[in-house]
């Protein structure tokens, strides 16, 4: 039997807030054994949150703009009709291909887009596998692209569930009441056999796999809760205002129905696999299920995913997982870095993603390649002679129409084909702004607003709005707010945000006040209570907008951003504490979020946490070290604190060693040439060529040899060192050969009586204090003491510049000790001349 | 789902409903083929009853 297997199961649009309760209730045991024994916690989705797009992510480690997955649909190649996505339009590789090339065996059933199928080492079911007509009376022949290998059609051909095979004991756990369904009116209870027929279907495949094959990786994808909430979360309790009495009573157990019946079959998986595998559990976000639910659908591009939640679910355990912790910081693109992890296999340097290591009990560095895409070999690429017509799937088309996925097909398909192109341009747009990308996303904007009617602009001002205020182009952005208002769009945008926000970015917070507290009359949601007490802070009221912001939380605590300016607002009010409490919730919520991070960093500087400070200033800076100069700064102040407290510790054995070289080290101006001229007249033969010749900086001499300038290109030259001293200044100290063993004194001096010096010697004033340099010496010397330790080559200690002034007969003592040699003590002495220490800092 | 319990007994080739079940369902191929066969001996019992 296979070790070290791991299965993926994915939960489109599984949500904790329904899930611990249905777990305290007893009625999802199977979920919660896992949890018991794993981890668990958020998943963050990514924008837009389009199922396809999403999955594709979990698979690739990429986002789409790199992946090519940009929504539900594509347009066929011969440019004539459009079709649901398939795997034509993927220009990377997956997990899938990565275990194929290493000689690994996976399965993929239900996978969204599998279809078609992908030539690996394994079985894929794809997601037109499930797919078939509602009426009895027509045939659905499995297309050939559907599964691979081919030649097992046969086994899995009858495990295909028709709707009209659903009988009443398959409905009633759902809709108890089902008898009392007029069908003509509502199509409730047709959906609930569509998507019960097509998710066992799934399962089918899925557990006959499971008993019946030998795999390394295994992938099984579900959508039934997502098109179970999609459909029925509107009568989910507790019952909104304008929802149907009637029809709340018979579908008011729908949704929870998914997750019992999602649960008994994880159940039967678990009963399929062995102790020793891994399991993953995770849905591609969550769904609102709270007052947020939206009755009425605007006509907006793929409205239905305005009901996703930022964040969906993650469950993992397996041998090398923790037990029973809650993980933070989880992303769709962290799932296929992660599970490569687990097999000991690299990360491609393009993968958007990072191994999450906190799910692993025992963890090892992550290994990475350049990209899986570059790598040469056998990745089963799909090598498929596309066929518009083989791809086409009316059905999958017509369901995604009536979950409200895609608008209903134009009869014209000229139109249908010029907005799906729209579409998924606009959708990469949108990608790029999830990722902070405005130029790229801008120029695909710009480029949207030349299309012509029947065509709707009015998304794309919107998007060009966030844009102009991020580049602070306010006029422009008022600009395209008119455009909006003059656009006659359909869509009914709420520009009072938007208009508030302009005007708070041009600096007009009382007038950006003034529009939402008149509109919080009629509103009072946590988004309106967030912008005013994000408005109060900027005007300096603390407390009033601490008021407002914990109130936006009270409704909303998921919202990473309200966390987090509720910490910057309680730094302001000295409450450092409850800030960096805050700060932490917010990076439990999203850890891709850089001022989260510097805000923590800064509560934790004021609590005396350097240590931690400086963890999250590293973070912010890493997460956008482009930008967020205010980190770098906080990074470097909290280093400098962090290195007054560094102790500088000799690593000494005082043994002579055989072809020794000695070195004698430190920065440029801190005695170096005094201790070259101590060793050469106690008897020490130095490496020196006498190029720079002694000048008023360096009255006795620079003793040096020039290769060393040039070391880092050429350091063959060190075997002529071996039982001499020679000179290297403390920047290329760590380019010695590491074949040698190494005896360094390295010279100390107070950084700014170096500086003093050095300004001095070439020619600059004295009183300008170069900050930057000063820093740059600072990390020098941190990592000269990280790097002594690390090389086992090397014995090295510190010999401060004032000591060899004013204690020289201890300094020679500890030196010809540490060289393990004779030497003539009298003679370095005579070396010391105190005239010559010119820079001393008048503290 | 409240009103309605939803066995989650183990797998008895002897006592398939003929209507199925949600538990059968979600013991996957196993339970579904099962079913499908009792369903079907059931409906040739039906044709044949009525000849």
């Amino acid at each position: 039997m296979k070790k070290n297997k791991l299965l993926l199961i994915g939960w489109d649009a599984a949500d904790w807030n329904i899930i611990w309760p249905l777990i305290s209730q007893g009625k999802m045991p199977a979920l919660k054994k896992i949890i018991e024994n794993g981890v668990y916690g958020n998943m963050s989705t990514m924008s837009p949150p389009y199922s396809p797009m999403l999955w594709t992510s979990v698979a690739t480690g990429k986002t789409p703009d790199k992946h090519g997955i940009l929504g539900f649909i594509e347009v066929t190649p011969d440019a004539k009709s459009v079709r649901p996505v398939t795997t034509t339009s993927r220009k990377t590789r997956a997990l899938w291909n990565i275990f194929h090339n290493k000689g690994m065996k996976s399965n993929l059933v239900g996978w969204w887009p599998s279809f078609p199928v992908e030539p690996i080492n394994g079985t894929i079911i794809s997601d037109r596998f499930q797919k078939t007509h509602r009426n009895p009376n027509k045939q659905t022949p499995m297309s050939e692209f559907a599964i691979h290998p081919w030649d097992k059609k046969d086994e899995f051909k009858d495990l295909r569930m028709f709707a009209f095979e659903t009988t009443e004991a398959h409905v009633y756990p759902f809709a108890p009441r089902a008898h009392e369904v007029d069908q003509d009116k509502h199509k409730g209870l047709s959906a609930i056999a569509k998507i019960i027929s097509e998710n066992s279907s799934v399962h089918n495949a899925a557990t006959k796999l499971l008993r019946t094959s030998e795999w390394d990786f295994m992938a099984v994808y579900y959508d039934m809760i997502d098109h179970f909430c999609h459909s029925f979360m509107k009568y989910h309790p507790p019952k909104l205002p304008g929802v149907d009495q009637k029809n709340y009573d018979i579908f008011k157990d729908a949704v929870t129905g998914s997750y019992i019946y999602q649960d008994m079959m994880l159940e039967r998986k678990m009963n399929l696999i062995d102790k020793d595998t891994t399991v993953i559990i995770m849905s591609d976000h969550g769904f609102e299920s709270g007052s947020k639910r939206i009755l009425n659908m605007p006509k907006v591009q793929a409205a239905p995913s305005l009901e996703h939640r930022q964040f969906g679910m993650f469950v993992a355990s397996g041998p090398n997982i923790k037990k029973n912790e809650k993980i933070f910081g989880m992303g769709l693109i962290d799932v296929a870095p992660t599970i490569l992890h687990h097999f000991g296999l690299p990360i491609g340097e393009d993968m958007d993603g990072k191994v999450n290591l906190n799910i692993f009990k025992e963890t090892t560095a992550p290994q990475f390649i350049e990209s899986w895409d570059k790598e040469e070999g056998d990745f089963a690429d799909l090598d498929f002679k596309d066929e518009a017509d083989a791809l086409s799937d009316e059905d999958t088309m017509q369901q995604l129409v009536e979950l409200g996925y895609v608008e209903k097909l134009d009869e014209k398909f000229e139109i249908a084909i010029k907005k799906t192109r729209v579409d998924l341009k606009h959708n990469l747009a949108r990608v790029f702004l999830g990722k902070k990308d405005f130029n790229s996303a801008k120029i695909h904007l710009l480029d949207l607003l030349k299309e012509k009617a029947p065509i709707d602009l009015a998304p794309f001002y919107m998007d060009l709005i966030t844009i102009a205020l991020h580049e602070k182009e306010y006029g422009q952005a008022n600009k395209y707010l008119e455009k909006v208002k003059n656009s006659g769009t359909e869509i009914n945008y709420n520009l009072m945000y938007t208009e508030s926000h302009i005007l708070t970015e041009m600096g007009r917070p009382r007038e950006a006040l003034k529009i939402l507290e008149k509109a919080r009359l009629t509103d009072g949601s946590d988004k309106i209570l967030y912008n005013i007490g994000k408005l109060k802070y900027q005007l300096g009221d603390y407390k009033e907008s601490v008021k407002l912001l914990e109130k936006a939380i009270e409704l909303d605590s998921q919202k990473a951003i309200y966390h987090a300016t509720l910490a910057e607002v309680l730094l302001q009010l000295d409450e450092y504490e409850e800030a960096a409490d805050y700060a932490m919730t917010s990076i439990e919520l999203v850890k891709y979020f850089p001022k989260a991070h510097f805000l923590l960093g800064q509560a934790l500087e004021k609590l005396g946490d350097l240590e931690n400070a400086k963890l999250a200033f590293e973070m912010a800076n890493k997460l956008k070290p482009k930008e967020f100069h205010k980190a770098e700064i906080s990074l470097e102040n909290v280093i400098e604190k962090l290195e007054l407290d560094l102790k500088f510790d000799d690593k000494k054995s005082n043994k002579y060693r055989e072809n020794q070289i000695t070195i004698v080290s430190g920065l440029p101006r801190s005695g170096t040439s005094l201790m070259m001229q101590m060793l050469n007249k106690g008897g020490m033969d130095c490496l020196v060529d006498g190029k720079r010749e002694a000048d008023d900086s360096n009255p006795k001499g620079y003793y040096e040899y020039e290769p060393v300038m040039s070391i880092q290109k050429d350091n063959s030259w060190l075997d002529k060192a071996q039982n001499k001293t020679v000179k290297i200044v403390a920047p290329l100290l760590n380019k010695i050969d590491d074949q040698y063993r190494y005896k360094i004194i390295f010279m100390m001096r107070d950084i700014d009586e170096i500086l003093k010096s050095q300004q001095k010697m070439i020619g600059r004033s004295e009183d300008v204090f170069p900050v930057k340099l000063h820093n740059e010496f600072q990390k020098l010397l941190t990592n000269i003491e990280v790097w002594k330790k690390k090389e086992p080559g090397v014995e090295l200690i510190y010999v401060n510049y004032k000591d060899v002034l004013n204690h020289t007969d201890d300094v020679i003592d500890k030196v010809v000790s540490f060289i393990g040699k004779d030497m003539n003590k009298e003679s370095m002495k005579k070396c010391v001349d105190k005239s010559l220490y010119r820079n001393k800092i008048k503290k | 789902m409240s009103d309605v319990k939803v066995k989650r007994e183990l797998f008895n080739p002897d006592k398939i409903p003929f209507v199925g079940s949600l538990g059968l369902l979600a013991l996957g191929d196993v339970g579904f083929t099962a079913w499908r066969k009792v369903k079907s001996d059931h409906k040739q019992k039906e044709l044949n009853e009525k000849k």
